[in-house]
């Protein structure tokens, strides 16, 4: 570890698998001073090593690792790292945030960031240990799920205690939206990232970390440590994340009527009392779990005891995966919701994209555009379970319709028809929340740089406001009402100030389940953690202004490829069509409001209203006067 | 002569999240409401039953309705003003619940 550093490992490995050469550079500080780590510095890296028009699965797409400054140290939820790269799902900007212990042992191994280049000429997976880097021979893993290469690899290795991120088949494969997967079931899932990995070659990275890191002021950074974990475990919801995690929402997204079912058509299922966190607690959990230095523990083990699924194990599911499992496909069947996200995680599968690509599969079969009989062996009834398992299974696989679904919905829907239905913005299929009834999460979904998507800047308490409503006061000046959800005003600054947060957090490398920025880590926290681990004199507003800037660069991306504003509008069905069930009955969004709410958006990012390209003058208040030349070099500025 | 007839007011109720664990893992169970078939009685009959533990889930130490407690009634949430005083109906449904979080 360099003596220079503190909070950051100080080293960026870069790899090129078409030469095999291995080299280890240092961290440039002014980098960091910009970005941040993890999620920051990666979109810089991959904005500068990319151009305009790549092919996401050639080897000309770079994918990189990275940690950040508070990645591996006491501060509480700690153990996130990003992966990041084009994406082939969307073509625009890709990565995808992971929990565990993989994050860490990075950082002990001395490396912030990994950049992957080239492409190997047969399967390798990189091994770190410390200063020994190697690609090593991956042939008899290719084909392996990821329990399987997880395991395969720590016992040939001798290190049990080894971390794995490794791809599955369907990285293998290519599809569109594999993950990565590190501690059978911590996925790096949205965006493909697991393709870009299978595309390269790659099947895993393995680390082993015994150097440790340094922090500025330990006693400071001490006491910062135990006030954020005081705050986190004092919070009003503490025992809800504690106990249920987010399959808590389950039964709440049924009761206020967002939850997307039979493919967004209507926002209650009528089995949901059967999905609730409440009967998998229950039923099925059977020891709690917590990722690295986390004092929540969000996740659990379950376990399947009776019927056509007994004997079913794994970790987890999340809300989104219950819901992509479950009611978006019309699956009652709760044990086969549990089987499927086991499945998704051992073939190495995003679980909402591929139930959302499931549950269209399932319209486009109830609207007669793919027939009995079209590819061998798939009716697509609603609710037929099995279906869904089959389908993971082809998808993974490549094999008949689940070819045409590896593509992704919309791919899929232009091939075969059926386009108006694909819930998805900017090529990337809907997290389980019907935004109709709740209009900042509307815009936030839809301006998410990496295409539709819940965890770029997610306005958590817009549909509890009265439980933060002083934070909100404080933090963003809002004053809010009981039915602050259903309003439009005010909005366009409660996401821009989200979204700034969540690049905050993402590029520091905590969890944002509990440093989501309104609860209960706060500025403060992040501004103190970072200042006591790192030695710098930091003000919240710097921090707030890295924020923005790493989201303006995500979005400058976007732009190089083409996004414009015409790309920020809700899904069509989600902006078209009213809510037909539950109390949202009739609730949809307002497509004057809704502009407005978007100009306000745009003006608040200093972005072009006409186009939705950022503005000059804003890029370079931003320190981005390269990027934005760089964009606007390539762009065809609309009239 | 008018006579008295004594209400019998069934409620249905579910409980979600914290409540689920307040009542010791109960997902839903049917109630019995005397006279007043009141919100507020609802409260006090479960209360009585699940303890001091339940108590609190509901009410701040001075006595104030907390913000982590929400009552949804028939698909409705029942607002923060003066909530206690909310009639019940017989076959109506109760949801008592804690706020969401959303992600995964």
């Amino acid at each position: 570890m360099s003596k220079s550093w503190f909070g950051w490992a100080g080293r960026i490995l870069c790899i090129n698998l078409s030469t095999g050469e291995i080299i280890k550079k240092p961290l440039d500080p002014e980098l960091t001073r910009k970005y941040l780590g993890q999620a920051g510095i990666n979109a810089k890296l991959l904005f500068d090593l990319t151009e305009p028009g790549i092919d996401p699965l050639s080897p000309e797409n770079p994918l990189i690792f990275g940690v950040g400054p508070l990645g591996g140290s006491l501060a509480p939820c700690s153990g996130r790292f990003t992966v990041t790269s084009k994406s082939p799902l969307t073509g625009i900007f890709g990565d995808s945030n992971c929990g565990g212990h993989w994050g860490p042992e990075l950082k002990n191994a001395g490396y912030d960031h990994i950049i992957i280049t080239g492409k190997a000429e047969q399967p390798v997976y990189l091994w770190i240990n410390d200063d020994q880097v190697e690609l090593r021979d991956a042939r008899h893993l290719w084909g392996k799920n990821t329990w399987e290469t997880d395991e395969l690899i720590k016992t040939q290795l001798a290190q049990p205690s080894a971390q794995v991120a490794c791809i599955g088949p369907a990285g293998e494969n290519q599809v569109r939206f594999a993950a990565i997967i590190t501690n059978l079931a911590r996925a790096a899932a949205r965006t493909g990232m697991g393709a870009v990995m299978g595309s390269k070659y790659l099947k895993a990275i393995v680390v082993k970390g015994n150097r440790g890191m340094g922090v500025a002021s330990p006693d400071e950074f001490l006491q910062t440590v135990h006030k954020s974990e005081s705050d986190i475990q004092h919070d009003p919801l503490y025992e809800v994340a504690t106990t249920f995690g987010t399959t808590a929402i389950t039964g709440l997204a049924q009761m206020l009527g967002f939850l997307p079912t039979r493919n967004f058509q209507a926002s209650t299922f009528e089995e949901a009392e059967n999905h609730r966190g409440e009967v998998i607690l229950k039923n099925h959990v059977t020891k709690h779990k917590a990722c690295f230095n986390c004092p929540v523990g969000c996740s659990r083990f379950y376990k399947v005891e009776e019927g056509e699924y007994a004997g079913t194990v794994g970790e987890g599911p999340e809300y989104e995966s219950i819901a992509a499992l479950g009611s978006k496909c019309g699956n009652a069947e709760l044990p086969s919701i549990l089987h499927a996200n086991t499945l998704c995680n051992q073939l190495g599968l995003d679980t909402i994209s591929a139930g959302n690509a499931i549950a269209w599969a399932m319209e486009a079969y109830q609207r007669g555009i793919i027939k009995s009989g079209d590819f061998a062996g798939d009716d697509l009834l609603w609710g037929d379970h099995r279906a869904v398992i089959d389908t993971i299974n082809k998808i993974a696989l490549r094999q008949g319709l689940g070819d045409v679904l590896a593509e992704g919905a919309l791919r899929a829907a232009k091939k075969l028809g059926g386009e108006e239905f694909v819930v998805h913005s900017k090529g990337m299929d809907y997290p389980a929340v019907d935004v109709r009834g709740t209009k900042g999460m509307a815009l936030a979904f839809a301006v998410s740089p990496r295409g539709g998507d819940h965890l770029k800047g997610l306005p958590l308490y817009e549909v509890a406001p009265e439980v933060y409503q002083k934070d909100i006061k404080t933090e963003i000046g809002i004053d809010i009402t009981p039915q602050y959800w259903a309003e439009y005003d005010t909005k366009a600054e409660l996401i821009f100030w989200h979204e700034n947060w969540h690049c905050v957090v993402d590029s520091l490398g905590l969890c944002k389940l509990e440093g989501i920025c309104i609860k209960p880590l706060k500025p403060s926290h992040f501004q103190q953690l970072l200042a006591t681990a790192t030695g710098w004199d930091i003000s919240i507003e710097e921090l707030e202004a890295v924020g923005e800037r790493i989201w303006n660069l995500e979005r400058l991306f976007g732009v190089r490829e083409g996004i414009r504003r015409k790309d920020d509008l809700p899904p069509h069905r989600l902006y078209n069509e009213l809510i037909a069930t539950g109390p949202g009955t009739g609730e949809g969004l307002d497509h004057d409001k809704y502009e407005v709410m978007l100009n306000k958006y745009y003006q608040l990012r200093g972005w072009d209203e006409k186009t939705g390209i950022p503005g000059r003058e804003r890029m370079q208040k931003l320190g981005l006067e390269k990027e934005i030349e760089a964009v606007l070099s390539v762009a065809v500025v609309e009239s | 002569m008018l006579i008295e007839k004594e209400l019998s007011v069934s409620i249905k109720v579910k409980y979600y999240v914290l409540f689920f664990i307040a009542t010791n893992y109960c997902l839903e169970e049917s109630v019995q409401l005397g006279n007043s078939g009141s919100l507020g009685e609802l409260v006090e009959i479960l209360c009585q039953k699940y303890g001091e533990e339940f108590r609190r889930s509901i009410f701040c130490p001075d006595g104030s309705l907390k913000s982590t407690a929400w009552f949804i009634l028939n698909g409705r949430r029942v607002g923060t003003d003066n909530p206690f005083s909310v009639r019940l109906n017989d076959g109506d449904e109760m949801i008592i619940s804690s706020p969401l979080l959303v992600g995964g």
